[in-house]
């Protein structure tokens, strides 16, 4: 038993080999994160540890204790992130499965770049798959929530 | 210390099971061909948290209130929200939020008071099969009627309160109005009674001009429950005592174990059980294969990689490069005539000039997202299934097959969908979790890997077209003759491919909607190794990918504007029936060429079309009729010396009749256009001897964000019936894509996905 730090909980988790996606998703039963692939292709599974986005899927619990574990449940108390603003007001969202990851993947970018351009966006963003198409509004919502018209 | 059973309680609301009392109420809806049955609600949290995914349209967890129920789609709460019953599941395709917004619309009220429920499949909902993109179109009037029957009790208890003529009475914003007066009352105060009067047959329904709700730019319902991490797909629902399952399947298409290490995955710390899984049916719906069941889905897969199982037989006939040239040899001899109008033979003898060119496209798997999964819990000779599922009726009618059980004796809760496009219309996943719950007495969720599902997908199936037309004396297409060839979706119910169904011809072959004296389309099915199935438009994806190619060709040939040909092509405004000259059943219905002309004049109009462009860059058009829709659709490329291609922007024009969801319309069109491109960029699923060889996104590659072009959508105004939208933006795209390379370079492109041609998207 190795001992997990999940938006701000511990988590008691059996295998320290075990990827962090399923300790997250099995043990600590936080359901927003997402398995899409299990190779790091798609990125429905990025979460941060220590603020830094990963692929839960590839990470071994291993490599994230005595580190931060913050998932979409955690990324903001009441679920009013700018970013969640503005995925809801862009209507991003078709099926939706990956979208956590996309947010995820998007929080850490605006940490690093707060008024991301195009380029920005895509070069941060071009890890997470979205089956649906959504990457036009993806785009849009990243810029709004940047506080831009953006674009271009 | 972190306490999961707190945390289970949180995710795992959706798995309760409603407990409500059903009164079955034998009032027919006239002409809807379903009645309206009314139940009473328990007014507690066990019957307003739904059984699987109620969503608000926006908030946080709060007390529940409780739910009066107005008829079978319509419950009103006591704190003043409507409850709409979804009986069509959701995929990303929006669905859940236009529903909602045709009961919402005549009920009267406003869009942030309105949740939305899940059907369980149930007979009483009628079909609930999602797919076709249909639900819009036979749906429209129905939930419209069961909104405005709502409404109209709600006013008639207002209106016993009052003692007013419900005519003098308005409802708006969840209230019904004495404007005279200037008094009201809240349906939250009016459901008990109202929830006691008849139903009206025929409300009155709502005028187009008066529209609140319909053709308004709405949020998606479930956007905040999604932003936030609270949706719940299939992948996310839970029981106690629940095993996590992965299975390890045979390799071809009915293969069979020929052996495995249990005693190495029961080694596997947290595995618990290891199950055969044998194949029961013809259509070969559940292969062979090893469970390996665990405390937790790491564990199962680490258990199933220690089976190391070897198979033996099946399927191994097909081989890719082998299989391509069977369909190429015989694409070149008649096949079987499905339409024939005037004389082709005749035309052919007396052309000036005949133009002949062949298509192909290869076997495509679905890959949603969220890969399929299924949770079953059976208890003796009832069983209980959650997941994403596109047709629930089919699910729980195949589970009851494979279990020996009845039909009614299985409850099947939709979740969310991850993504579905046909792959979670095949209940495969669902059974399995169904037979391994059966056999071990737990309840068992089923959790396919990326692999699994690029292996042992229904794919979208390889195809190949033979194209010939016959040039007249003054220019003009004369004659137009095609063969189309591919495996038939009616292996999934009779296990062969030979056959094909007049429905897939009828998608974009028997309904060429041109304007030339003598047509001749022939078709045939063919035999493959691979399970095959229904992927977004199904047919309509090769067909339109020949004919939107081939008529690109000839309006080259001629030396006219790709347009301007095509509109040729299309000729006079007139509505097609097809019923005469084609002997078959169309699905799509009657073609009207002047919706059609009308999108590609639109889309010629938006700017892409008819702008210069430097060497190398190129525009691409195509136009397809499908599902009832008319898309048009304007490309424009960049192509360098190494065949590097970038799409730099998009222009569509849809007709699809009343736009519901205008804003839900364009995504679809945006994710559509992406699906397509994906397709026609880089989708391939290759086969060696029965193995496919493609097993993830390594290898199946999808398009990202890095690649994403500005989509432009137009949508013609109309007070036509609304049609479909989920699946008809993506045949075109193919077809624009390898016309525009034509046109930035000169090569044309007839076999998908371009990356075989060596082109770089």
């Amino acid at each position: 038993m190795v001992t997990l730090r999940i938006n701000g909980r511990d988590v008691e988790v059996p295998d320290p080999q075990m990827p962090l996606l399923w300790a997250i998703r099995d043990v600590a039963r936080l359901k927003g994160t997402k398995y899409g692939c299990g190779i790091a292709q798609c990125g429905a599974c990025t979460v941060h540890v220590d603020g830094k986005a990963v692929r839960a899927c590839i990470t071994p619990v291993n490599d994230a204790l005595g580190k931060a574990v913050t998932t979409i449940e955690g990324l903001s108390p009441e679920g009013d992130h700018p970013l969640q603003r503005a995925w809801c007001n862009q209507n991003v969202p078709q099926c939706g499965y990956c979208q956590a990851g996309q947010i995820m993947q998007a929080a850490e970018l605006l940490t690093k770049k707060p008024k991301p351009t195009d380029a920005d966006i895509d070069a941060a963003m071009a890890g997470n798959i979205c089956r649906c198409g959504t990457y036009q509004r993806i785009r849009a919502a990243i810029h709004e929530a940047a506080g831009d018209q953006g674009g271009q | 210390m972190f306490d999961p059973k707190a945390h289970r309680d949180q995710v795992q609301w959706h798995v309760q099971k409603v407990d409500r009392r059903t009164f079955m109420r034998a009032t027919g809806l006239a002409g809807a061909g379903f009645a309206i049955s009314i139940y009473a609600c328990k007014p507690a949290a066990s019957t307003t948290q739904g059984s699987s995914g109620e969503t608000s349209g926006g908030s946080a967890p709060e007390p529940a209130p409780s739910y009066n129920a107005l008829t079978t789609f319509v419950s009103v709460g006591s704190d003043g929200s409507a409850q709409i019953t979804v009986t069509r599941s959701e995929m990303g395709q929006g669905v859940r939020t236009s529903m909602a917004m045709l009961v919402a619309e005549e009920l009267g009220v406003d869009w942030n008071q309105v949740r939305v429920i899940q059907a369980d499949a149930d007979p009483r909902y009628g079909d609930q099969n999602t797919d076709g993109s249909r639900s819009v179109r036979l749906l429209f009037e129905p939930l419209r009627t069961a909104g405005a029957q709502a409404r109209e009790m709600l006013v008639a208890a207002a209106s016993a309160q009052w003692g007013l003529s419900p005519a003098d009475l308005t409802v708006k914003d969840g209230a019904v109005h004495h404007p005279s007066s200037g008094r009201s009352l809240p349906y939250a105060q009016l459901v008990g009674a109202a929830s006691e009067l008849p139903s009206p047959e025929k409300p009155s329904l709502t005028s187009p001009a008066d529209f609140r709700i319909i053709g308004k730019r709405v949020q998606g319902i479930d956007n905040l429950d999604i932003a936030t991490g609270k949706a719940v797909f299939g992948i996310d629902a839970e029981l106690d005592g629940m095993l996590h399952a992965s299975i390890e399947r045979a390799p071809t298409v009915g293969g069979e174990v020929e052996g495995y290490d249990e005693q190495a995955a029961m080694a596997v710390p947290g595995v618990r059980k290891v199950v055969k899984l044998e194949a029961t049916d013809a259509a070969l719906l559940v292969q062979n294969g090893v469970a390996v069941l665990a405390d937790h889905t790491w564990a199962a897969i680490q258990g199933r990689v220690a089976l190391k199982a070897t198979w033996k037989g099946g399927d191994a006939k097909e081989t890719t490069a082998a299989y391509r040239g069977e369909l190429e040899q015989a694409v070149k001899k008649p096949l079987a005539t499905v339409r024939d109008v005037g004389d082709v033979d005749k035309a052919f003898k007396q052309a000036k000039d005949t133009f002949e060119a062949e298509y192909s496209g290869p076997h495509l798997a679905h890959a949603p997202m969220e890969p399929p999964v299924a949770l079953a819990s059976v208890k003796g000779s009832t069983a209980e299934i959650w997941g994403p599922i596109q047709d629930p009726s089919r699910a729980a009618g195949d589970v009851a097959k494979a279990l020996k059980i009845k039909p009614e004796a299985v409850t099947v809760h939709v979740t969310l969908l991850g993504g579905g496009f046909g792959r979670k219309s095949q209940p495969d996943y669902v059974i399995e979790a169904a037979k391994l719950s059966q056999a071990v007495g737990a309840p068992v969720k089923v959790t396919w890997t990326r692999e699994d599902d690029i292996r042992h997908g229904f794919y979208r199936p390889e195809n190949r077209q033979l194209l010939r037309a016959a040039i007249g004396k003054s220019g003009e297409v004369s004659a137009l003759h095609g063969r189309s060839l591919f495996p038939s979706l009616l292996k999934v119910f009779a296990g062969s491919s030979a056959k094909q169904l007049p429905l897939e011809v009828g998608m974009g072959w028997t309904n060429w909607p041109y304007a030339v004296d003598n047509m001749r389309a022939e078709a045939a099915g063919a035999e493959t190794s691979l399970r095959v199935g229904w992927w977004r438009s199904v047919c309509h994806t090769f067909h339109a990918f020949s004919m939107g190619s081939f008529l690109d060709e000839l309006a080259h040939k001629a030396g006219k504007d790709p347009i301007t040909h095509y509109k040729q092509m299309v000729g006079a405004p007139r509505v097609l029936e097809f019923a005469k000259d084609a002997p078959v059943t169309n699905p799509d219905g009657p073609i009207d060429t002047g919706r059609l002309l009308a999108v590609v004049d639109r889309v010629a109009s938006m700017g892409l079309w008819g702008t210069q462009l430097p060497k190398g860059e190129g525009l691409g058009f195509a136009a397809h009729v499908s599902f009832r829709s008319y898309i048009a659709c304007v490309m424009h490329v960049t192509v360098d010396d190494n065949k590097r291609v970038r799409v730099k922007a998009v222009d569509y024009a849809v007709d699809v009749g009343r736009a519901v969801n205008p804003d839900g319309i364009a995504a679809q069109v945006e994710g559509g256009f992406v699906f397509g491109l994906t397709a026609a960029a880089y989708s391939e699923i290759t086969v060696k001897e029965g193995v496919v060889q493609e097993s993830n996104f390594d290898t199946y590659k999808m398009l990202r964000i890095n690649k994403m072009p500005k989509v432009r959508v137009a949508i013609i105004e109309s007070d036509a019936p609304p049609t479909g939208i989920g699946e008809p933006p993506t045949p075109p795209v193919a077809p624009a894509l390898a016309n525009a390379i034509f046109a930035a370079n000169g090569e044309r492109i007839r076999e998908l996905p371009v990356s075989r041609a060596g082109y770089r998207v």
